[in-house]
């Protein structure tokens, strides 16, 4: 059960068939102008709105996959002057090609919301039902810096399945026991085994991770063992150098970095319109919003942005965050310092590249934090 | 059937009442909303009221020359006919929308121009839901659509070099003898060779200036909130922008110093030009302090272009897609399509030059136009709302579409109302310090396409015109 399989690509929509069952199958397609998750008809292989087939080589999609774990806009429940009607159904997804930033991405999200005094139960409920399957970059892109960031680009346990891909052929690992249960029987699985050290990315798994020694699926993938694994996330997966990661001093006053650089020069150029949050795969901040409508109302649960006036702006009129320069610092602070600092080490940026390549005036939140510790250390 | 009724109270609403007097029949299917006049029609009151299910919107005033206000309904009238452009261009029938004037002893002309737009718009809603089956019958038409449009062979290099020989030490010098306070140009330093907007106001940060392919951003907002006298390197879009940003008094002329940069077009990180710069047919800054590069002239056909990318249709400069371009049957499709992939993130918003407003229609408060709920009704009315709001204020720069994470093309939709009122009322959007921009001024014979003329009336002798959009031009302002 624990071997690795290979499967050919031809055969990979059958594989996610098999997998799907009642889950809807969303994976990256081509849309025309970007690389998008759209949901996939299972029977044809083909996005159910528009755009290309399933995108099986390294070009990676624009968003993440957070919107199926954190959707932009969530119903929560409905009411009325006499009850309260829950929506708790969650539509199970089948998620293809997640990348492993977005894998460690998404274990910083479920740090966040599942740990802790605010444990959310959509999160939860999501999380539960999804079924994630993710992939290995052969390449780094331009704006990638994962490696900065200490994570592996061939790798990420924090998924049910993991595969590599080898050409022609996707090489497969079950990493939960949801993957592996889901995953077997399934009619189109080579019945040649392979061993992974004989994959491409073999060197740098092994190194990795004892999970790939063992070959036993790790029951990583649950929410009970995020609290004990979550304080050895970091040196784990991150066999670099630490000298070359990107990170702030997480022991220093949060008001050490305040002023610590010029934070209205170095984000002169911002215009505030906010994508980067759109397209973090870690920007977890949301808001409510009631909507009334004779008799009955709704509550929803939507994507906020702290690089909009309005998420600081008080009732009174008052905005303590009200230029650009102060709204920046903050995303750059929480990502690398208030997240650290509250949640046992776990750094909200996983150098996917995301708001670098999506940027309209190209700025590099990797250098920004670079010239703050050539501010720190002299 | 439900049809919105915007009256203006001197004329229309007194032209209702004299009906109900004279007992004139007319079906009951209007709901009448009393207005002070039809210049104060926001368009979005008539967006919002088709988005919200009314099945048709009729906003009737006082005559031409007949304004209670003088002349609040010329301006309408322009405002009107965009709109019913720009609604037509987003595959809305274009009976689902009805101006006309009906004047306070016109009880039966009233009466009569309800009988007619009733009509009209009971057959624009069957039109519209046979359209939307056709539409689905004929299927994947999106599909095809998707997958052409990267393939113009747009490949560009542009002779930096000579420009940016010039450039250095011309900001250098602007900066030394205090012509400017500050520079805003572009440097290098983005990822995939992307242009980094860049500000200077020391001239020994002046060298590294530089001018490419890749000087995407637009400059022209930054303007805006600078202290002191600023030189920008400017884009003929960016000078555009300028332009009209001066003309809207939010800029002075006195504080800007225009450094005109001829411009072949922008590339896109795989080297091909971008599709707002495959349309554009501004090669040169209409206004400028100083130009660097050569004149290329602004109309016509322009021969610099490479491989003949320009295109005069909407939307695209891939000649792969201008041949699948979406029948006028299937322009609803299109726009829903859009629609879907919007994610409400407003970054076009943020960053179009054009808008600056402090506080945008869908964030005010009151009235509440956006729903909480990102629906494609709210996606309409934001992205319709934003299009009005920049009619004849568009300089096209495609920054719009540059900054959209989800890649939706809504420039098409801006660009369809930017050429109708270029053709219409001969104004392209930032040429010149003096022209008035069109939707700030009026002709007393401006055309009324697309207006209601049943019965009409006696005595508007100023307005014989109706439906006719050649006969504009060389009439003096009223």
């Amino acid at each position: 059960m624990s071997e690795n399989n290979v499967i050919n690509k031809k055969d990979m929509m059958d594989f996610l068939k098999h997998l799907s069952g009642e889950r809807t199958l969303v994976a990256p397609v081509d849309t025309g102008k970007i690389i998008e998750y759209q949901k996939i008809a299972v029977d044809t292989g083909i996005p159910v709105s528009h755009g290309s087939p399933i995108i099986m080589d390294d070009r990676v999609s624009y968003k993440s996959i957070k919107e199926f774990y954190f959707p932009q806009t969530e119903l929560m429940f409905t009411f009325d002057e006499n009850d309260v009607t829950d929506h708790s159904e969650m539509p199970g997804y089948v998620i293809f090609g997640a990348r492993p930033c977005d894998l460690e991405a998404l274990r910083v999200m479920s740090i966040v919301y599942t740990t802790g005094k605010y444990a959310d139960p959509f999160f939860q409920r999501r999380f539960e039902a999804n079924l994630l399957i993710g992939i290995a970059c052969n390449e780094k892109k331009p704006e990638c810096f994962c490696d900065k960031m200490g994570i592996s680009k061939d790798y990420s346990d924090f998924c049910d399945i993991f595969l590599v891909n080898i050409g022609d052929s996707y090489e497969i690992k079950y990493v939960s026991d949801k993957g592996s249960r889901q995953g077997d029987g399934s009619p189109v699985l080579s019945t040649e085994r392979i061993p992974w050290k004989h994959s491409v990315a073999s060197n740098a798994l092994s190194e990795l991770s004892e999970v790939f020694k063992t070959g036993e699926p790790s029951p990583c993938l649950s929410i009970a063992s995020l609290t004990q694994n979550d304080t050895n996330m970091q040196q784990d997966c991150h066999p670099e150098d630490s000298k070359d990661l990107i990170a702030l001093d997480t022991g220093k006053e949060d008001s050490a970095f305040f002023d610590i650089i010029d934070w209205q020069k170095v984000t002169e150029t911002c215009k505030g319109c906010g994508i980067c949050t759109y397209v973090c795969p870690t920007c977890y901040c949301f808001d409510f919003k009631d909507v009334t409508e004779k008799g009955t109302a709704k509550r929803y649960k939507c994507w906020d942005s702290c690089m909009y006036p309005r998420f600081t702006l008080h009732a009174s009129g008052h905005n303590p965050r009200e230029h650009r320069f102060e709204r920046y610092r903050q995303r750059v602070l929480h990502k690398y310092k208030y997240v650290p600092n509250l949640f046992d080490g776990a750094v909200a940026c996983t150098g996917c590249g995301r708001c670098v390549r999506s940027c309209p005036v190209g700025i590099n939140i990797k250098n920004i934090v670079k010239l703050i510790n050539e501010a720190v250390e002299p | 059937m439900k049809i919105v009724a915007f009256l203006c109270t001197w004329c229309s609403y007194a032209g209702a009442d004299l009906a109900g007097t004279g007992r004139n029949q007319y079906p009951p299917d209007i709901r009448v909303i009393r207005i002070p006049c039809s210049g104060r029609i926001n368009p979005i009151y008539i967006i919002k009221a088709l988005l919200e299910g009314a099945d048709g919107v009729m906003v009737s005033g006082c005559h031409p020359g007949d304004c209670h206000y003088l002349v609040g309904n010329y301006f309408a009238r322009r405002r009107f006919v965009v709109l019913k452009q720009l609604l037509t261009a987003a595959g809305f029938d274009e009976n689902r929308v009805q101006f006309t004037w009906v004047s306070a002893s016109e009880g039966a002309r009233f009466a009569d121009v309800v009988k007619d737009v009733t009509q009209k718009v009971a057959a624009a809603v069957e039109h519209e839901a046979t359209q939307g089956e056709n539409a689905r019958a004929q299927g994947d038409g999106s599909l095809v659509l998707t997958q052409g449009v990267a393939q113009g062979d747009g490949s560009l290099v542009l002779s930096a070099g000579l420009a940016q020989g010039e450039l250095i030490p011309l900001c250098k010098k602007l900066l030394e003898d205090g012509t400017v306070d500050t520079v805003i140009g572009f440097q290098i330093g983005g990822e995939m060779g992307l242009s980094l907007p860049y500000f200077v106001s020391s001239p020994d940060e002046a060298d590294k200036f530089v001018w490419n392919n890749r000087c995407v951003p637009m400059l022209a907002d930054y303007l805006r909130g600078k202290q002191g006298k600023t030189a920008i390197v400017a884009k003929p879009c960016d000078a555009r922008a300028v332009v009209n940003l001066i003309k809207e008094n939010q800029l002075k002329r006195d504080d800007v110093y225009i450094i005109g940069m001829s411009c072949d077009g922008i590339a896109d990180s795989e080297g091909k030009l971008l599709p707002a710069c495959a349309d554009c047919t501004v090669k040169t800054p209409p206004v400028y302090d100083v130009l660097i590069g050569e004149e290329k002239g602004t109309q016509g056909e322009n021969a610099s272009f490479p491989n003949g990318l320009r295109s005069k249709t909407m939307g695209t400069g891939s000649p792969v897609t201008q041949t699948i371009e979406p029948s006028p049957c299937l322009d609803s499709d299109r726009f829903q399509r859009e629609m879907e992939k919007c994610i409400l993130c407003y970054s076009c918003r943020q960053s179009c030059y054009g808008c600056y407003c402090k506080t945008c229609f869908v964030e005010r408060g009151e009235p509440d136009w956006q729903t909480a709920e990102p629906d494609i009704g709210a996606k309409m009315l934001y992205h319709l709302g934003r299009a009005m709001h920049l009619a004849g204020r568009c300089v096209e720069c495609g920054a719009c579409e540059n900054a959209c994470a989800s890649g939706v093309d809504i420039r098409y939709l801006i660009k369809s109302i930017t050429d109708f009122i270029e053709e219409t009322y001969d104004y392209k959007t930032g040429m010149d310090l003096e022209t008035e921009p069109a939707m700030l001024t009026y002709k007393a014979d401006d055309p009324e396409t697309g207006f209601q003329c049943f019965g009409k009336s006696e005595n508007t002798s100023n307005t014989d015109t109706e439906g006719d959009i050649t006969n504009t031009g060389g009439v003096a302002n009223v």
